[in-house]
């Protein structure tokens, strides 16, 4: 998957758009009260986060249409990110 | 002393709402609002990286970002790695609308920061503003209450 932290758009590796993440509670992974090893729920807005290191590009999608209230975790340092911090040169 | 919460939400704190140019700095102001003027000052604090590679027959470019991806086949850099700041606003000043019935020691919440602090970083040296923090209105200014435990690399939302 593709990141860009300026934007907060995320996409497929095959340039699908995700979505864009907008949290406007600030929260925090650490704080979250954890459902499992790869979700957590959000004690403010009772919605499901999902941890986006380890899961494909198919599950991602598939996660995001079901429930597109779905919130997402993305390090900028997880293995399966590209980030593309340069949307404003027009980096895809 | 109290620092900015990443994880408190803005409930309960006054929002404080930023304009970024002339016509909605006036605007706020006819409406009852005091908008204190700040200088949008970018800091070499926050800065992403950039390279450019081209391709050597047709001669398009790609752009890269990321230094753990980089299929270049058929391409030559012509820009190496290169920090910049990334981000533009269209107006060199802005200003924090301010409620004429603030008082001094009032805790508030800035939506939208003009100054940079880091918000997010990159172990590869990119740096990311911050774009939200709580305040304290002293009578004149308000306080920035920045944590640099603010300073993260995950984003959630």
């Amino acid at each position: 998957m593709k990141f860009n932290p300026l934007t907060k758009e995320i996409y497929t590796d095959k340039g699908e758009f995700v979505k864009t993440m907008n949290c406007p509670y600030k929260m925090s992974w650490d704080n979250l009260e954890t459902t499992n090893s790869t979700m957590c729920k959000c004690a403010n807005c009772d919605h499901l986060i999902v941890d986006t290191e380890g899961i494909t590009d198919d599950d991602l999608l598939k996660i995001v249409r079901q429930n597109p209230e779905t919130c997402l975790k993305i390090d900028l340092n997880q293995h399966n990110i590209k980030i593309v911090s340069n949307g404003i040169l027009g980096q895809k | 002393m109290a620092f900015w919460d990443r994880n408190k939400n803005s409930q309960g704190l006054r929002v404080i709402k930023t304009a970024r140019d002339m016509g909605s700095i006036n605007k706020a102001a006819k409406s009852g609002l005091y908008p204190l003027i700040k200088e949008v000052k970018p800091s070499d604090k926050i800065r992403s990286k950039y390279s450019v590679a081209q391709h050597k027959l047709t001669g398009e470019i790609k752009i890269l970002g990321d230094y753990r991806w980089n299929d270049l086949e058929e391409y030559e850099v012509v820009i190496d790695w290169t920090f910049f700041y990334p981000y533009s606003f269209k107006s060199p000043f802005a200003a924090y609308l301010i409620p004429k019935d603030i008082k001094i020691g009032d805790r508030v919440f800035i939506e939208d920061l003009i100054e940079d602090y880091i918000g997010a970083s990159w172990n590869q040296g990119d740096t990311y503003r911050l774009e939200s923090c709580e305040a304290i209105w002293n009578g004149t200014d308000l306080e920035i209450q920045y944590d640099p435990k603010t300073n993260r690399s995950d984003f959630i939302g």
